[in-house]
């Protein structure tokens, strides 16, 4: 290629190598004194889905107890509080795309649904194959779909201050029913884990009449979901599934 | 005895889990084409000297995804320089707190270094006038290909696509500069 010359590049002297390579030396052996975080980042297969990932940023176990102020039901948001995770959540959304060469994971569908418990906020991106993502004190979590992210080991969000990274499986299962005007069906129901400690989120969708919604667990307990758009999400510690949803209607209400 | 330099890449790297001097041979082998690069890209000597470290601090955190070509680091190194120099304030921000280790015992550049990078940044401006309305991967394939003299195998390792697309891209960015090249050629001529 003669006729594009190569642009000629500063001298880079001896000195400033050595310099270089010996602050290299130190700062991939010397352990970062801040914050760290964890990533877990899966890949699922199944259904018309073709592969999902799953991102999960957390912080180290000297942090508070995991989910410390999760309520089981929607709590109204803090200053910001919407602000700060939609923030995190497309930081996210960015770094995955950046870690998987994956172009089409960089931008998130518009908010369809919010759901707030305490410090944590779940947003649902978008309507069909929607990507979620749990942000709070001591977590940031999205799971995508449709994607193509073909990650098997570990990888660090970034952003973060250097800290210990690994990869783990997650539970998944999709469904693509649709509800009939009084009722609701699940969609998506994933778990994952903090520390250790398991987290389940759930999706689905909404019948025109319904208002509200509460899931019940198999472990009987019950989470009071977050409705809007003819859609319902929520989260809760552990790994209880959903077996039944009860719902309030525009009928029942009146 | 064998020293650091009696091993390639490939030794080096899995060297470097246990002895960090062994990335900092890397380092030192490869340092100057990622700064090229990264100077290509930025277009600053002091923005791209920063960048180069954050590549290779970005490298440490992504080697359990290193490629290595025909034994060789460089190309997977100058596909981590490419995408870090992108967006190279951010990069620089997203490792701030290590940079800041460098903080009093950077090295200032003499008179005539000074006078090398300004020299070198204007010619590099003179020379992006030709390449300024390429597409990204266009560019891409300019600055692997055709200054930093990666094969299209190294290149396909280094952009984490096929060969076969590595062969499209320079074929249509070729024709592309050899029309633009040509264009300026005859504006040029009939220019007073």
């Amino acid at each position: 290629m003669n006729e594009l010359t190569t642009p000629r590049v500063p001298e880079l002297s001896d000195e400033w190598i050595a310099e270089r390579t010996q602050h290299l030396i130190d700062a991939v052996t010397t352990p970062s004194r801040g914050r760290s975080r964890r990533v877990v980042l899966t890949g699922f297969g199944g259904g018309t889905v073709a592969i999902a990932a799953l991102l999960v940023g957390l912080l180290g176990p000297w942090t508070t107890p995991a989910f410390a102020g999760w309520s089981a039901q929607p709590t109204t948001p803090s200053s910001d509080q919407l602000g700060t995770a939609e923030a995190a959540c497309t930081q996210l959304a960015g770094n995955l795309a950046s870690v998987s060469n994956s172009a089409a994971l960089a931008s998130l569908p518009p908010i369809a649904l919010s759901d707030v418990r305490g410090p944590y906020t779940l947003i649902v991106y978008g309507t069909s194959n929607p990507s979620l993502c749990v942000s709070g004190a001591e977590l940031t979590s999205l799971h995508e779909t449709g994607g193509t992210v073909s990650i098997s080991s570990s990888a660090q969000v970034q952003g973060a201050p250097q800290g210990s990274w690994s990869s783990s499986t997650s539970q998944e299962s999709s469904n693509t029913s649709v509800p009939t005007a009084g009722g609701a069906v699940a969609n998506m129901i994933y778990t994952s884990n903090q520390n250790g400690q398991p987290f389940t989120v759930a999706e689905g969708s909404v019948g025109s009449l319904v208002t509200g919604a509460t899931l019940i667990l198999s472990d009987g307990s019950s989470v009071v979901a977050t409705v809007e758009n003819g859609l319902f999400a929520a989260w809760w510690p552990g790994q209880a599934t959903v077996s039944s949803i009860q719902t309030t209607t525009t009928a029942s209400s009146n | 005895m064998r020293t650091y330099e009696d091993l390639d890449d490939v030794e080096l790297w899995e060297l470097s889990a246990s002895d960090p001097e062994a990335f900092g041979e890397i380092f030192q082998r490869h340092a100057r084409s990622v700064f090229a690069l990264c100077f290509w890209r930025t277009g600053d000597a002091a923005v791209a000297e920063d960048v180069t470290s954050v590549v290779f601090l970005e490298a440490w955190r992504r080697r359990d995804h290193v490629v290595l070509e025909q034994r060789s680091a460089l190309p997977w190194l100058l596909g981590v320089a490419n995408h870090t120099s992108r967006n190279a304030t951010r990069s620089i921000r997203r490792h701030s707190q290590a940079l800041r280790r460098l903080d009093g015992r950077r090295s200032s550049p003499d008179d005539d270094a000074v006078i090398d990078r300004l020299d070198a940044e204007i010619s590099l401006g003179v020379v992006n006038e030709a390449v300024r309305d390429l597409t990204e991967q266009d560019r891409e394939i300019v600055l692997l290909v055709f200054w930093s003299g990666l094969s299209y195998e190294a290149t396909a390792v280094a952009l984490g696509i096929p060969v076969g697309t590595v062969r499209s891209r320079v074929s249509r960015t070729r024709r592309k500069l050899q029309l633009r090249l040509g264009h300026d050629e005859r504006v040029t001529k009939e220019t007073p």
